[in-house]
């Protein structure tokens, strides 16, 4: 039986890097003594995959993982046992059977965002909304530096290519919510860094405060239906 | 320290978890309802301390204490150093992220002699006073205790306490002594005074030394009439009843050895004459059974680990090996939980064993015959024969093993040419073992790798008498393998020379090079066992510079009639047993594996009372 979880990433926990996350998961499973299973061969790992690599230090209030199981499990009961081995600031928000025959990693097509900026002079609040909203319609090319053996190479990337959507979540006080949806394509996708220099250069009169992943969308969603 | 600030410190460093805390079975308390905040510090950077047994046994120990809190740190690595002094920010503990020198006790743990400098600069970054002396009732107290406090002199001017031995048993009562001044009114020194009393506790302060005017120790003169004449080393007599955590801390980052780690004894019946743990650590106590498998239980239940591994000096030599394999396979090979053992018990193991061992996961296969030749292995009383090695190699070929991996040593007490050529000689018997067999049976890769150490000789050895090799020697020996061994099957490493004669100095060192150890940190010497930070061309300069030729104490062969700077230290093995074992390798005769025959170390008549064996004939 496979399964999918939806779980957060947050406070002290997000300085786990996406391998070490994974490593938290397997143990975890282990302890929740859940009947897991693993892969043939030499070095048999637990079946479990994160669906998408989050940066090291970034939170995130959607994290998918997808776990497979030798026998048919209650999805409640596989929460319950689960969220109490898990350390504090990854919470399981929610848990889907998967059927799919494809992998759930191979499903996702966009990253979300959240960054929370605060505006400089409140006066000017409908200029750097405006600007925020307007951000998509004009190139803005980036430099990517790669090593390939001993030499530097730089590839020009365009960012509006890869974004497919700016919304402006909420307004409270000062403090802006932009909502950014990166696309997750086969070339790659956006960085993090890249998005902040973005928003940095096209956007006038706000210090970005806070950076977090706020989901993941996918191309097939049948699965992610609610249980009860 | 708040949120905001560390993660300012965080966010600028490659592996921000190192600083985190909060992983699985770490201990958070309450500041305000505990009387004693314990730092254990470990002075390497958080993978290599994490995979430390005995911190992980005294940190539960002393957080099943209501009183106590105890609390990790480890040495920030060269990043987080820089950032912590970018932002004036002290050093601090990983549970609570408070700074050093807000704790009552600092305790460091002495692995090894290049992790002194990162206990002075851990001081240094935590604006502490690093010498005793500076230190006022007001700074925390620093305790050290460890294998390296065997000779604690190099560390006396910037150690309060120095726990010689095990102290699972003397540091909870040194600690209600503490609890007991602090209630009283603290005095630095009535406490000090006080548990220099009980066995093992070592307060270098209270002595001085004098010396010769050839440089050598003429004397020790006690400056406090309370301080005992020796410090006799303290062990635990029954490790079936002393403490053992039910649960150790998981961390979240790959650490050295992720894995639950199961302790079957302490001590070693061996006797090789350069090993320091195989004397100190005497006599020889082992963990019945059942006590190993209920531990193993509970600490794989508490931990979600996927690997066992047995851990002693010599674990091979369990007298309960194959029983405790074989259950601990019929517990846990259902789940997967893989279980690694020594080698060299493979050909008195039956071939179905092996198999099942195998079929969870395939480890190479490793042994250490430390030296080349039947000859230079009687020297250093290594009874390890080629024979019993090829024994073994026949049958693992057999089963499929394809990876041997060969430890060595160059740079042994009376080591010849061809001893050295007998190292190579050894890892080629070993490559045509593997093809002088029917083709159809020659299956997988063969990978033999060879790595050669320098011999470092250790206080509490039968070689601590013996000059180390220079550097020109070592570099010769390890050069020559490097030429010799030209084989596609066979790699081969070497340690860094440099590396091993400092850790000579200070491993036979006496007070004089506290100084030295204070002006290398000064000068940025730290984290010396890693070659990206070690700089030998500066620890000359600081030699030179406090007018210190280390010769004196590395190169120089010492009469059995020189006061050592550690003579003060009783480790229960005698010191005519010791010079009776030097002159036995002088004439390449072996002394027995003590389970035997007793040899008459001396151990049981200075800490047991009794014999080592309970039902010896």
């Amino acid at each position: 039986m496979r399964i999918v979880i939806k779980y957060t990433k947050k406070g002290k926990i997000r300085y786990i890097s996406h391998l070490d996350t994974l490593r938290v998961l397997q143990r975890a499973v282990r302890r929740a003594k859940l009947p897991i299973k693993f892969s043939e061969g030499f070095n048999p790992h637990a079946k479990i995959s994160i669906a998408y690599p989050l940066s090291l230090g970034l939170e995130s209030e959607g994290e998918y993982a997808e776990i497979e199981f030798t026998q048919k499990m209650r999805l409640t009961d596989v929460q319950e046992r689960l969220q109490k081995c898990l350390p504090q600031g990854m919470e399981i928000i929610g848990i889907y059977t998967y059927q799919l025959s494809a992998s759930l990693a191979s499903l996702v097509s966009h990253q979300i965002y959240g960054f929370k900026v605060q505006i400089e002079n409140t006066l000017d609040t409908v200029n750097v909304v405006q600007q925020i909203l307007e951000i998509t319609q004009q190139a803005y090319t980036i430099k990517r530096e790669k090593k390939k053996r001993n030499k530097r190479v730089y590839k020009e990337i365009n960012v509006i290519d890869f974004v497919e959507d700016v919304s402006v979540h909420s307004v409270q006080g000062d403090m802006l919510s932009i909502n950014i949806k990166v696309k997750a394509t086969d070339i790659g996708s956006l960085k993090v860094e890249e998005l902040k220099t973005w928003i940095r250069e096209k956007v006038d009169g706000i210090e970005i405060r806070k950076i977090s992943r706020v989901d993941l969308n996918f191309i097939d969603k049948s699965w992610l239906i609610e249980y009860n | 320290m708040d949120n905001y600030k560390l993660d300012q410190l965080l966010l600028k460093v490659e592996k921000p978890a190192r600083y985190i805390g909060g992983e699985l079975n770490s201990v958070d308390k309450s500041k305000e309802k505990v009387d004693i905040r314990f730092a254990f510090a470990f002075p390497d950077v958080y993978e290599v301390g994490m995979s430390h047994l005995g911190m992980h046994i005294l940190y539960q120990l002393l957080n099943e204490r209501p009183d106590t809190w105890c609390e990790r740190v480890f040495a920030p690595w060269p990043d987080m150093e820089q950032q912590l002094i970018e932002h004036k920010t002290p050093l601090f503990a990983l549970e609570s992220t408070d700074p050093l020198c807000e704790f009552d006790i600092i305790g460091f743990t002495l692995q090894y002699e290049m992790s002194y400098t990162n206990i002075l600069n851990m001081l240094k970054l935590s604006n502490i006073p690093m010498e005793s002396h500076d230190r006022s009732d007001n700074h925390p107290l620093v305790f050290a205790g460890g294998p390296c406090s065997f000779n604690p002199e190099p560390l006396h001017a910037f150690v309060d306490v120095f726990f010689i031995g095990e102290s699972e048993e003397q540091l909870p009562k040194v600690l209600d002594i503490y609890n007991q001044h602090q209630h009283n009114g603290w005095n630095k020194q009535a406490f000090l005074e006080e548990i220099c009393q009980l066995q093992g506790i070592y307060i270098p302060s209270f002595y001085d030394v004098v010396y010769k005017e050839d440089g050598t120790i003429k004397e020790r003169v006690k400056k406090n009439n309370k301080a005992p004449d020796t410090i006799k080393k303290v062990i635990v007599k029954d490790l079936d009843i002393s403490y053992y955590p039910d649960k150790i801390i998981v961390p979240f980052i790959e650490t050295v050895h992720d894995r639950v780690v199961l302790e079957l004894f302490r001590g070693c019946t061996r006797g090789c004459r350069f090993c320091q743990a195989g004397m100190i650590y005497r006599p020889i106590r082992e963990k019945k059974p059942e006590t190993l498998i209920k531990q193993v239980d509970q600490l794989l239940q508490s931990t979600g680990h996927e690997e066992i591994s047995l851990s002693s000096l010599s674990t091979g030599d369990y007298s309960q090996l194959m029983p405790l394999a074989e259950a601990l396979l019929d517990a846990y090979e259902k789940e997967k939980i893989s279980l690694s053992l020594p080698s060299l018990r493979l050909d008195s193991m039956s071939s179905e064993m092996i198999d099942r061992i195998h079929s969870v996961r395939k480890s190479g296969l490793t042994f250490a015959p430390e030296a080349g030749t039947q000859k230079m292995r009687d020297v250093i009383n290594k009874n390890l024969t080629e024979n019993q090695i090829m024994d073994t190699l026949k049958v693992a070929y057999k089963l499929g093993w394809s990876t041997v991996k060969l430890y060595f040593m160059v740079g042994l007490p009376g080591e010849e040419i061809e001893d050295i050529y007998g190292i190579k000689d050894m890892a080629y018997h070993i490559k045509d073992a593997f093809f002088d067999r029917p083709k159809e049976e020659i299956k997988g890769n063969l990978k033999v790798s060879v790595s050669a150490a320098c011999f470092v000789p250790k206080p509490f050895t039968p070689f601590q008498w013996d000059g180390q090799n220079t550097l020109e020697q070592f570099r010769d020996k390890t050069a020559l393998l490097k030429r010799e061994i030209k084989d596609k099957k066979i790699s081969y490493t070497y340690h860094d020379p440099k590396l091993s004669i400092l850790e000579g100095i200070f491993a036979l060192g006496d007070r004089r090079l506290a100084a030295v150890l204070k002006n290398a940190v000064s000068k940025g010497c730290r984290f010396d066992g890693w070659s990206d930070y070690f700089d030998y061309a500066l620890w000359m300069k600081v030699f030179e510079e406090e007018n210190i030729d280390y010769t004196y104490y590395n190169h120089r062969n010492k009469s059995f009639d020189e006061v050592l700077p550690w003579d003060f230290i009783d480790s229960g093995v005698s010191k005519d047993y010791l010079i009776k074992e030097k002159q036995k390798s002088l004439n390449e005769e072996i002394t027995d594996d003590c389970r035997l025959n007793c040899t008459g170390c001396g151990i049981n008549h200075q800490l047991l009372g009794g014999p080592c064996f309970e039902n010896r004939n």
